[in-house]
């Protein structure tokens, strides 16, 4: 039970964290940021967040 | 940013000032560490529910928290960094991203402007140099405000020289 709980945790951040990339993404691009603001915004959101994805995956792992 | 028409130029682009965005932010950095404040509350008051994490657990609830943070903080960001005024040589643009979808723009030709006024409120205001620019233009029932905007003054002169360099008479006033 907690196990299940915890993998749809997992998921719906995930698919939060790959749906606000395109919409982050989408953003910055049609109101025009300058190439350079925008490959800096996004490594500031991807870095911080792949990072804390590859924790959860594996403390997930070593729970399980 | 927008569209600049034929023979205008960008004279000014400005954002809210950063301090307003840093006390958005402390609410996402108390957020995150509210973990390690209830980890610590509840070694101090020896709740029985720690007994039942391990380490593994408690990694997997601070890495997902704390991504839930990251999100929505990358959104804030943005929201901020979209929100802005533009002045060029013909008008001022005031761009409002309130959210993500939803975004308000207002455009205001200068021989429209009748009154331009800044409010400071508060020590940290002064000090820092943000506040709020009210500009109320002809065909406007209510003014356009901006708040919490560096260094309005600086906006104010702006828009102010550029009025009166196109509004001066042209050739001297003769008086008889």
């Amino acid at each position: 039970m907690k196990e299940t709980i915890a993998l749809a945790i997992a998921l719906f951040l995930i698919a939060g964290f790959i749906i606000l990339w395109f919409v982050l993404n989408f953003h910055w691009r049609k109101y025009e940021v300058s190439a350079q603001t925008h490959k800096k915004f996004r490594r500031l959101y991807l870095l911080p967040s792949l990072f804390l994805i590859l924790v959860m995956i594996m403390s997930y792992l070593l729970k399980s | 940013m927008i569209e600049l028409y034929e023979g205008e130029e960008m004279i000014l682009s400005m954002r809210k000032h950063w301090f307003l965005f840093t006390l958005e932010s402390i609410g996402f950095i108390v957020a995150a560490l509210l973990p390690i404040l209830i980890y610590s509350v509840g070694l101090s008051l020896d709740l029985a529910f720690l007994n039942f994490i391990s380490p593994a657990d408690s990694l997997f609830i601070i890495s997902a928290w704390l991504l839930f943070l990251w999100l929505f903080f990358s959104v804030a960001l943005t929201n901020y960094y979209l929100d802005q005024i533009i002045v060029t040589n013909k008008r001022l643009v005031d761009i409002d991203q309130i959210s993500l979808f939803s975004r308000d723009v207002a455009t205001i030709p200068f021989d429209k402007v009748q009154d331009i006024k800044v409010q400071t409120f508060g020590i940290l205001a002064t000090l820092l140099k943000y506040g709020d620019l009210h500009i109320q233009s002809a065909g406007m029932s209510k003014e356009l405000v901006i708040k919490g905007l560096k260094n309005p003054e600086l906006v104010k002169e702006k828009i102010l020289s550029v009025y009166h360099r196109d509004h001066q008479p042209s050739g001297p006033i003769v008086r008889s």
